[in-house]
C-alpha cells in the first residue's frame, strides 16, 4: 500500500515546472489577471447575479445565500504521474463506496458484524430507512472527493461527497474564466482539457436507464438552493433542462415534466437536491420542496435517480471511522487514501495572487476537489478540478474560503471527441412550463424597465439642455413631466403642484429610478432560472445590468449610465430576436414583450396628454402651437423611441395628431400599438393557442376611438389578454402543500 | 432471535377478537389537482396478535396505490389521487385476534441487558440495535441527562429490566397528567417534560427516551386500545382513538410492551398497528396535495368493537 506516488527527481506536487511557474507567477501580470478573472466571473453571473435578493414576478422572495467567490489566477498544477496515481485512488475509492452502499441498504452485513453499528447508523439523518431494500442499477453515478496534501507529501481524504456532489459546474466555470485570463500560458502548455467531461457525465447518467435515448433532466432546488449557479452552468454544459420540483409530477409511478405541450416522461433525474429533500412523502423528509411520490417512482423503476436516494449516508461525519472500517472489510484498497485525522495537520502550500484572499497572504494550503463519474463500465476521473483556498486556521473539512483555484493536469492529453454522441435535447421544443413562465415575465420586465429608463433619460436630458422649460407657464411643463414620469411606472394618481420646480421633478424621476432597479431585479431573477435559454452573451449583459442596478439603487445615475442601461436593453432585445430558437417558449416570451409594449405606449400617451378625464379638455391637446404641448409631445415621441422616425416621416415641427398617428396606427413604426398588434396576431396564428378570443379584433376597433376613450379601452383589453395568457399557461398551482398529519392522541 | 407470530388456531393462549374501523377525513376549502397520501393504519401480525383481514379504502377512488412493507415490517399504503378533489377519506377496517399475554419474565439486571446490547451481532444487531439510537422526536443529545436522571428513579442498581420498566411505566403515569389540549403531533419532548402533561404520543416518547438514555433498546408502538364505556352506559361507536405506547427489549422475554399513559402492561385490549423509532416512522395518515392555498379540516374517528 503506497500512500504517495514515489518519484525521486521531480518537483514537489502541486507546483508547476520552472518555466510554467515563471509565467504563472509573473509579478507584473498578477494584479491585472486577478482583476480580469474577477470581471469574467462576474460576467458569467456567478459572482454577482444571485447573491442579491430580488423579488420574483409572483412576489416570492428569492432567498439565496450564495456568496460571490473569486478565482485566483494561479492554478494548482498536477503533473501526469500525480494525477494518474490520484485518479486511480479516487476511482478505486468510488467503487469501494459503491460496495459499502450496496451493503448498507441491502444485505447489511456490516451492521450484522457490528463493523458499522446499527445504533450509530439509525441515529443519522443520512441513513434513509425508506431506501433499505432498494436496488438501484447504480448508487453512485457521480462522486466528488476533497483531498489535501500534507507538508510531508502525503495525500489525505478530507471529505467524500456522495449525496449530490457539488462543484462540477463551478470547476467548468472556473476553467472557462481561467482559459480567458491565461490564454497564452495555456496555449503553450500541455494542459488536459475538460471539454469531454460533460459528455462523459451524460453517458454515465444515461447508463442508469434501460431506455436507448433517455430523457435526462438536472433536478435542482431552484434559485433558493445555495449551489444554484453550479447547477445552472452545468445544465447548459450538459445540454439538459434545469428543472425544479414544481416542474415535475409523479403519476402512474413515473416522473413527468410539465411542458407547454402537456406531460412528458423523464427517465433519469440528475438530482442535485440532497436526500432529505427529494420526496416530501419519505419518512423524515424535510419540507415540501421535492417531488411527492418520487421515491415510489424510483422504487417501481419508473425513474432513475443519479445518485440514488440514500447515498448521503456516506457523508455522515459520525459514521466516518465505521465507514472506513467497512471499506476495509468489503474491499481493501490497493491505494488507500487515509482520512485526514486532525484539522491541525500541516498542509503543503501553494502561491496565491496578491490580494486574492487578503493583502498579506501570499501562499496558502488548498483542498483539492476531484470529480468522478461511473460511465456504465468504469470510473472516469476528470483531469482537473477545483481547489478551495484555506485561510489560516480554517478547518479543511468545512466549507470556507471564497477563493477558488483552477486545477491543471499536465501532459494528460485526451483524444478529440469522436464516436457516438448522445442526442442533445432541443431547447426549442418541449419547454418546461415554468421556464416559459419565467421567459414571459423576463420579457415583460425588460420592456417596462427599458421604457422607464428611456423616460428618465429623455426628461433628464431635456432638463439639462433646456432649463428654461422648467419655469414655463408656472411649471406647467414640469408638472406635465411629473405626470409622464409617474405614468411610466404605472402610477396614475399625481397631484399637480402649483409652481412645480426642478426638485419636484427630480424627486419624481428618482422614483422612476427605483422602479427601474426593481424591474431589473425581477428581470435578473427570472432570467437566472432560464439560463439554458439565454446565450452566453445575454448572461454578460445581465451581469452588466446588475451593476447598473446598484448605481440606480444608490441614486448615483447620470445620463451616461442611463445610456448604458438602454444599450444593454437594446442588446438583450436584439439577442431575443436574433439568437433565440423560435418555438413555443419564444412565442410566449415575445407575447409578454408585445403586451407590455402596448401598455407602455398607452401609459406614456396618457401621462403626456393628461389623464383620460382631462386630456380632451387640455387646450393644447386639441391643436398644436402651444409651447408646453409641443415640448411634451416631443417627449412622448422620444420616450417611445420614435422621435427620429417622426422627423424622417413628417419633416416638420412636432404636432400631436401626427405623433399619435405614429404611435398608435403606423404599423411600420415598430414601437407603435399597431405593430405590436400585428406581432401578437402572428403569435396567435403560429401557436396552437390564442391571446384570448376576439382580442385582436377588439383592439383594432378600439384603436379607432378618440384618444381619451381609446387609451382606457385598449389598456383594459391588453390587461385582460395578459391575464388570459397567465391563466391559460401558468396558473395551475404546482407547489406541494403538506396535509396535516394525524397523531396518536388517546 | 426469530419471532413466532401468534396463531389463534394453534396457540394455547386465550384471545379477544376486535373489529377496528379507523376513518380519517380531510376537507379542503379549494380543489386540489393531485394528492399523495401515505398511511400506517393496517395492523400487523405480532407475537401476540393475528390479523384476520384488513382493507384500506380511499374516497375518491385512488388513481394508483401501492402496498409495501417497511424496514420495520409495518404495512404501509401509498395512494395517488390525480383527479380534482376537495375531500379525501381514508377508511381502514381490520379484524384481529389479540392474545392474552402472560406476565413477562426476565430477571436480567438492566445493566447486564445494556452490556449484552453492546455486543449484539447478526440480525439482532439490526433489529434491536436500531432502537437504541436518538431519533427525530427522541433527542438524546440535549435531553439525555434529564431523561437518565428521571429513569434512574426506577432503574436502580441491579434491578431486573422488567421490574424497572414496569416501575418507570407507573412513574410516568403518576407524574404526568393526560391533557389532550396541551400538545400537538409535533410538540418537542422537552416541552412535555417541562409541563409534565401531554397525550399518549408524548408519554411513549418520554418512556422511549428514558430507556434509550440508559443504553436500552426501545420501540415506539402505535395502535388502538379498547376503551370500556362508563359503568351503565352503552359503548359509543367511533369514540375511540389511535393510541401509542412503548416496548423495551429484554434478552429472555424479547420485546416487552408497556403503556405509560395507562400505567400498565398491555394484556389483550391493545391492537398493534406498527412500530418504529418514534412517531415519525409510523404517522397514521400524512401526505401532500398539489393545488391552491387552502384551509384544511381533519376529522378522525376510531372504533374498536369487541367481536364475539
Amino acid at each position: 500500500m503506497s500512500l504517495t506516488p514515489v518519484s525521486s527527481d521531480r518537483t514537489p506536487p502541486l507546483s508547476p515546472p520552472d518555466d510554467l511557474r515563471r509565467r504563472l507567477l509573473d509579478p507584473d501580470l498578477l494584479w491585472q489577471r486577478q482583476s480580469r478573472a474577477d470581471r469574467l466571473l462576474a460576467a458569467e453571473g456567478a459572482g454577482h447575479l444571485v447573491h442579491d435578493l430580488p423579488v420574483r414576478a409572483d412576489g416570492r422572495l428569492a432567498t439565496i445565500e450564495s456568496r460571490p467567490w473569486r478565482v485566483d489566477p494561479i492554478p494548482v498544477v498536477l503533473d501526469t504521474a500525480t494525477f494518474r496515481w490520484l485518479s486511480l485512488a479516487v476511482a478505486e475509492r468510488m467503487q469501494a463506496l459503491e460496495r459499502v452502499l450496496v451493503d448498507l441498504y441491502g444485505a447489511r452485513q456490516l451492521l450484522r458484524e457490528r463493523i458499522v453499528p446499527a445504533e450509530a447508523v439509525a441515529a443519522t439523518e443520512g441513513y434513509r430507512i425508506n431506501a433499505v431494500g432498494s436496488d438501484p442499477r447504480r448508487w453512485l453515478t457521480t462522486y466528488a472527493v476533497d483531498l489535501a496534501l500534507d507538508a510531508d507529501g502525503m495525500w489525505w481524504v478530507v471529505n467524500d461527497l456522495t449525496d449530490a456532489p457539488p462543484g462540477l459546474g463551478y470547476a467548468l466555470l472556473d476553467r472557462s474564466v481561467i482559459s480567458r485570463v491565461l490564454p497564452d500560458v495555456m496555449h503553450g502548455a500541455p494542459i488536459a482539457s475538460l471539454a469531454r467531461f460533460p459528455a462523459t457525465l451524460r453517458r454515465g447518467l444515461a447508463a442508469n436507464s434501460l431506455t436507448d435515448s433517455p430523457r435526462i433532466v438536472l433536478f435542482s432546488g431552484g434559485l433558493d438552493h445555495p449551489s444554484y449557479i453550479d447547477h445552472s452552468f452545468l445544465a447548459v454544459q450538459l445540454g439538459v433542462h434545469l428543472v425544479e420540483g414544481a416542474d415535475l409530477v409523479v403519476r402512474q409511478r413515473r416522473v413527468w415534466l410539465r411542458t407547454l405541450d402537456g406531460l412528458e416522461s423523464v427517465d433519469v433525474l440528475y438530482r442535485r437536491l440532497e436526500d432529505p429533500f427529494l420526496d416530501p412523502l419519505a419518512t423524515g423528509a424535510r419540507g415540501a420542496i421535492g417531488v411527492p411520490g418520487l421515491l415510489q417512482a424510483e422504487r417501481s423503476d419508473g425513474v432513475s435517480l443519479a445518485n440514488a436516494h440514500g447515498t448521503g449516508v456516506l457523508e455522515e461525519r459520525s459514521l466516518r471511522r465505521f465507514l472506513e472500517a467497512g471499506i476495509e472489510r468489503l474491499c481493501p484498497l490497493e491505494q488507500a487514501l487515509p482520512m485526514l485525522d486532525s484539522p491541525g495537520r500541516r498542509l503543503a502550500t501553494v502561491p496565491l495572487a496578491p490580494g486574492s484572499v487578503s493583502p498579506d497572504l501570499h501562499e496558502a494550503a488548498v483542498v483539492l476537489r476531484m470529480f468522478a463519474v461511473y460511465d456504465g463500465h468504469s470510473v472516469q476521473v476528470m483531469p482537473g478540478g477545483t481547489a478551495r483556498v484555506l485561510a489560516p486556521g480554517d478547518d479543511p473539512a468545512l466549507p470556507t474560503a471564497c477563493t477558488a483555484k483552477d486545477v491543471w493536469v499536465l501532459g494528460h492529453t485526451t483524444a478529440p471527441v469522436i464516436g457516438p454522441r448522445l442526442p442533445q435535447v432541443d431547447f426549442g421544443w418541449s419547454v418546461p412550463t415554468r421556464a416559459t413562465d419565467a421567459l414571459y415575465w423576463t420579457n415583460r420586465a425588460a420592456e417596462r424597465a427599458e421604457a422607464m429608463a428611456r423616460t428618465m433619460r429623455v426628461i433628464t436630458a431635456r432638463m439639462e439642455q433646456d432649463p428654461g422649460l422648467l419655469g414655463l407657464h408656472e411649471g406647467a411643463w414640469t408638472n406635465r413631466m411629473r405626470g409622464v414620469a409617474a405614468a411610466v411606472r404605472r402610477e396614475r394618481e399625481i397631484d399637480p403642484f402649483p409652481d412645480a420646480d426642478a426638485d419636484t421633478l427630480r424627486e419624481e424621476l428618482s422614483f422612476v429610478g427605483d422602479a427601474v432597479a426593481r424591474e431589473i431585479g425581477s428581470l435578473l431573477t427570472e432570467a437566472t432560472t432560464v439560463r439554458e435559454f439565454l446565450s452566453v452573451t445575454a448572461g454578460r449583459i445581465l451581469s452588466h445590468l446588475a451593476e447598473l442596478r446598484s448605481a440606480l439603487q444608490q441614486h448615483l445615475t447620470v445620463v451616461d449610465d442611463l445610456d448604458a442601461v438602454l444599450a444593454d436593453f437594446a442588446a438583450l432585445a436584439g439577442l431575443w430576436q436574433e439568437s433565440t430558437v423560435r418555438g413555443p417558449a419564444w412565442r410566449i416570451g415575445d407575447t409578454g414583450r408585445r403586451l407590455e409594449r402596448c401598455l407602455v405606449v398607452l401609459d406614456l400617451i396618457e401621462g403626456t396628454l393628461g389623464s383620460s378625464d382631462t386630456c380632451a379638455s387640455v387646450p393644447w391637446a386639441a391643436g398644436a402651437g402651444d409651447e408646453v404641448g409641443a415640448a411634451a409631445t416631443e417627449v412622448l415621441l422620444a420616450t417611445n423611441d420614435s422621435l427620429v422616425a417622426y422627423r424622417r416621416r413628417y419633416r416638420s415641427d412636432v404636432e400631436v395628431d401626427q405623433a399619435l398617428h405614429l404611435l398608435v396606427h403606423d404599423a411600420s413604426n415598430p414601437r407603435s400599438l399597431a405593430a405590436s398588434i400585428v406581432r401578437l396576431e402572428q403569435h396567435a396564428a403560429d401557436g396552437d393557442w390564442s391571446v384570448g378570443g376576439d382580442f385582436i379584433g377588439d383592439v383594432r376597433a378600439a384603436l379607432e376611438l378618440p384618444v381619451d376613450e381609446m387609451v382606457p379601452r385598449v389598456r383594459s383589453l391588453v390587461d385582460d389578454a395578459g391575464r388570459r395568457v397567465v391563466s391559460r399557461w401558468f396558473s395551475t398551482p404546482v407547489n406541494p402543500i403538506a396535509m396535516n398529519p394525524t397523531g396518536h392522541v388517546e | 432471535m426469530t419471532t413466532t407470530w401468534f396463531d389463534p388456531s394453534t396457540s394455547a393462549f386465550e384471545h379477544r377478537s376486535y373489529r377496528v374501523t379507523h376513518r380519517t377525513a380531510y376537507h379542503y376549502s379549494a380543489t386540489m389537482s393531485d394528492g399523495y397520501t401515505v398511511v400506517n393504519v393496517v395492523p400487523r401480525n405480532t407475537e401476540w396478535q393475528y390479523v384476520r383481514d384488513t382493507s384500506v379504502e380511499l374516497v375518491p377512488i385512488e388513481s394508483g396505490s401501492d402496498r409495501f412493507v417497511d424496514v420495520f415490517g409495518n404495512i404501509v399504503h401509498q395512494f395517488g389521487l390525480h383527479e380534482p378533489h376537495a375531500d379525501v377519506v381514508v377508511v381502514a377496517t381490520s379484524s384481529v385476534d389479540v392474545a392474552l399475554r402472560p406476565d413477562p419474565i426476565d430477571d436480567t439486571p438492566w445493566e447486564a441487558v445494556v452490556a449484552r446490547l453492546d455486543s449484539l451481532t447478526g440480525d439482532d444487531a439490526i433489529d434491536v440495535g436500531t432502537f437504541r439510537a436518538a431519533s427525530t422526536f427522541v433527542d438524546l443529545g440535549s435531553l439525555g441527562g434529564t431523561l437518565r436522571e428521571y429513569a434512574g428513579r426506577s432503574f436502580t442498581d441491579h434491578r431486573s429490566v422488567v421490574d424497572s420498566a414496569r416501575s418507570l411505566c407507573g412513574q410516568i403515569f403518576t407524574d404526568y397528567e393526560f391533557d389532550a389540549d396541551f400538545s400537538t403531533v409535533s410538540t418537542p419532548l422537552a416541552e412535555v417534560i417541562e409541563a409534565r402533561r401531554g397525550v399518549c404520543q408524548d408519554f411513549a416518547h418520554l418512556a422511549v427516551g428514558c430507556l434509550r438514555s440508559l443504553g436500552l433498546a426501545a420501540r415506539y408502538v402505535s395502535g388502538y386500545i379498547e376503551t370500556a364505556p362508563p359503568p351503565g352506559q352503552p359503548r359509543l361507536v367511533g369514540a375511540d382513538a389511535s393510541h401509542a405506547w412503548c416496548s423495551v427489549w429484554t434478552p429472555q422475554a424479547g420485546w416487552v410492551d408497556f403503556d405509560p399513559t395507562n400505567g400498565h402492561l398491555p394484556a389483550n385490549r391493545h391492537v398493534t398497528v406498527a412500530w418504529g423509532r418514534d412517531y415519525a416512522d409510523v404517522i397514521p395518515v400524512r401526505g401532500v396535495m398539489i393545488g391552491p392555498t387552502a384551509e384544511q379540516t381533519l376529522e378522525v374517528s376510531v372504533d374498536v368493537a369487541p367481536m364475539p
